[in-house]
């Protein structure tokens, strides 16, 4: 069903929800941060489930002959037909990155000769290679920077806080503050 | 220099001067960088604003890389007068930070100071140069990182800074990775971080549940970021206990950048048709009137000067969130006039109570009687700033709040008009309640009198004659203004 194919998405919710929870419920203010620190984990997952392709492998630039070699080695397609279909990718020059020319793979489909549906399926698909997009890593790469410069600057104060105050818990801070307030500051 | 190499400049000078002062150790010299780096950058920001509205927007490609695929920083009109706002400020705010921080900041930290100084204002200023939605979050955490650690600065004088640092921090996270998620649906959407790419395309998915629930994260996270009822709960803390400089420079300036932003997103980005299909006005008008009373009735209630500041900032930023939402340009030019006054005004009270606090040790409103006669100058600033904030006549206060009542009676609101105007009567009680023992209370006699240092005095009257400028000079900075509200609204120049 498609709803638990999305598993990930329900995850990432999840982990917002818990993250959140913890930043408004807990007192402790170290949980607080445990908490701020899950809900933008969850975030880091949605993003890498953006750019999830169905099928796709590593963005690694990987030329075509050796991936096409690969699966046709899998196929157990013969030797000489093999090395006839790749002749045939080879003359009609490198494609765009990522995919071979439509003219270079029917030059290929045909000297391969005889295959199954599946088989061909799969020939095609290691040449059109489709990939995971790269891009929402990068942007994750980032986000989690800043998460965790965010995360030394809220235990540095943190840790202010304590020697302070001597205490890191909410509700004890907010009754010192009252009096702190009561007191007029020096 | 190039025209086209000024975006990148605006936001490149403060941040080698920020690596500079983090380097530069004891002394003024860090103090000193700060100067010269936010000169140079306000003069930069000005021949910028020149250009834009000679020739258009300005675009630079970070890196060679064109866009759409690579980062753009891309200046249009609205982009330019923004710009100029937030490096006017931060070239008001650092000479009046030198004695400021020399009083408030343990020496030894000071260097560190002036680099999370420089640090901030390169996020807001690159926040408002940018054209890449994933860039603006990130300069949008930039500046928001270093203003939780310039907050936290103020525990030398109140303790309580830390905890309104730490509160500050935990909101202000939530609402950035808010804004995060949303530009990940956005993204999802549209495959594009570039906005201006982001703007076509979303123009052509009429209705996308993805697109609509980008935009409603993005507006909630910039609500958090902008301090808009009822999620203003950082605001007065940060302010109140903050270094005077830092309640100055981020009063004047952090949530001004989360308006434009919010600006950016819902004009620009979304277009009025689609952001105004949901009911984004409703709830960000219904928002913004509940900020206007509550911020202006609390600040009535105040004892200390900086929270009755930041009170009545948060009922400030309920005009300018009201303008906006109306969705025609007189709300839009009313929005962006306030957004200016407010810059300069607020910017100049937080200086003038930090005179007072310089002065007398103490900044709340018992500790400013009787200071009409031994302060006059900051007294002076004090009122000519109150008086911004109700709107009188003469200050800019008063052609921004036309244009906002103007645009609610176009928009057949009658009744967000009158609260406008109760808002008003309700700013003029609490510019009273620091105004009277300004003039009328007690004057302690046996204390020597003594006006702030000219390195106090100086920036606060700049930035009022500034604002007393918008007042007078109505047409022209309603000229340039419109014509940004008009671009962005797509209604024609009147």
């Amino acid at each position: 069903m498609q709803v638990l194919d999305l598993y990930n998405y329900w995850v990432y919710v999840a982990l917002m929800m818990v993250g959140l929870y913890a930043v408004v419920a807990k007192t402790n203010l170290v949980k607080k941060v445990i908490g701020l620190s899950l809900f933008q984990t969850g975030i880091f997952i949605f993003y890498i489930s953006l750019g999830v392709v169905d099928g796709g492998t590593a963005p690694i630039d990987w030329p075509a002959p050796a991936r096409f070699r690969q699966v046709a080695a899998e196929l157990d397609v013969p030797a000489e037909r093999r090395e006839a279909a790749l002749e045939a990718l080879a003359g009609a020059g490198h494609g765009d990155h990522g995919a071979e020319p439509a003219a270079a793979v029917a030059a290929a489909r045909e000297a391969l000769g005889e295959l199954s549906d599946e088989d061909a399926a799969r020939l095609e698909a290691a040449l059109e290679r489709p990939y995971t997009n790269p891009l929402p890593h990068v942007l994750i790469l980032t986000a989690i920077v800043v998460s965790v410069s965010t995360m030394a600057v809220a235990l540095a104060i943190v840790v202010g806080v304590k020697r302070s105050f001597g205490t890191i818990e909410a509700d004890e801070l907010a009754r010192i503050e009252l009096a702190d307030r009561r007191a007029p500051s020096p | 220099m190039s025209a086209g190499q000024l975006p990148a400049l605006v936001v490149v000078i403060p941040l080698l001067a920020g690596v500079g002062a983090a380097v530069s150790g004891r002394g003024n010299r860090a103090w000193l960088l700060a100067v010269a780096a936010t000169w140079a950058t306000f003069s930069i920001a000005l021949q910028l604003a020149v250009v834009v509205h000679a020739q258009g927007p300005v675009s630079y490609a970070m890196g060679g890389w064109p866009d759409p695929t690579g980062i753009e920083l891309r200046v249009d009109r609205l982009s330019a007068l923004v710009l100029c706002v937030v490096s006017g400020i931060a070239a008001a705010v650092t000479p009046f930070a030198r004695l400021s921080v020399a009083r408030e900041v343990p020496e030894d930290r000071q260097h560190f100071f002036y680099a999370a100084f420089l640090l901030c204002v390169t996020g807001l200023l690159g926040i408002t140069a940018t054209g890449d939605a994933f860039n603006l979050y990130v300069l949008l955490e930039i500046s928001s990182l270093t203003a939780y650690a310039l907050v936290a600065m103020g525990k030398g004088r109140d303790r309580r800074a830390l905890t309104a640092a730490f509160q500050y921090l935990v909101m202000g996270s939530v609402g950035a990775s808010f804004l995060l998620v949303g530009i990940g649906y956005l993204f999802l959407a549209t495959g594009t971080l570039n906005m201006a790419d982001m703007a076509e395309r979303i123009a052509e998915l009429h209705d996308s549940r993805t697109v609509r629930t980008g935009f409603a994260f993005v507006l909630v996270g910039l609500s958090l970021k902008m301090a808009l009822f009822p999620v203003h709960q950082w605001l007065p803390n940060a302010y109140t206990y903050a270094p005077t400089a830092v309640s100055a420079l981020l009063a004047a300036t952090a949530t001004k950048v989360a308006i434009y932003v919010a600006i950016r997103f819902t004009y620009t980005i979304f277009g009025p048709e689609l952001s105004f299909e949901l009911p984004t006005d409703t709830i960000l008008i219904g928002s913004s009137l509940l900020a206007i009373l509550f911020g202006s009735l609390l600040a009535i209630r105040q004892t200390e000067l900086k929270r009755l500041l930041a009170y009545s900032s948060v009922a400030q930023i309920g005009y300018l969130v009201l303008g906006f939402s109306l969705g025609n340009a007189d709300g839009v030019t009313g929005s962006l006039l306030h957004l200016v006054n407010h810059a300069l005004v607020k910017g100049a009270l937080f200086m003038a109570a930090g005179a007072v606090l310089y002065r007398t040790g103490g900044a709340r409103l018992a500790d400013l009687s009787g200071l009409g006669r031994r302060m006059p100058l900051t007294a002076a600033a004090l009122t000519i700033g109150g008086l911004g904030l109700v709107g009188v006549p003469l200050t800019g206060g008063f052609v921004s709040k036309w244009f906002l009542v103007a645009g609610a009676l176009k928009a057949g609101l009658w009744p967000v008009a009158v609260v406008v105007l109760l808002g008003s009567l309700l700013a003029v009680i609490y510019v009273l309640r620091f105004l009277q023992p300004l003039y009328f209370g007690p004057a302690d006699f046996d204390r020597e009198p003594s006006e702030a240092p000219p390195s106090f005095v100086i920036p606060t009257l700049v930035l009022l004659a500034g604002s007393l400028l918008l007042g007078v000079s109505g047409p022209i900075a309603r000229g340039i203004v419109r014509s940004a509200a008009a671009a962005l609204t797509g209604e024609g120049a009147p």
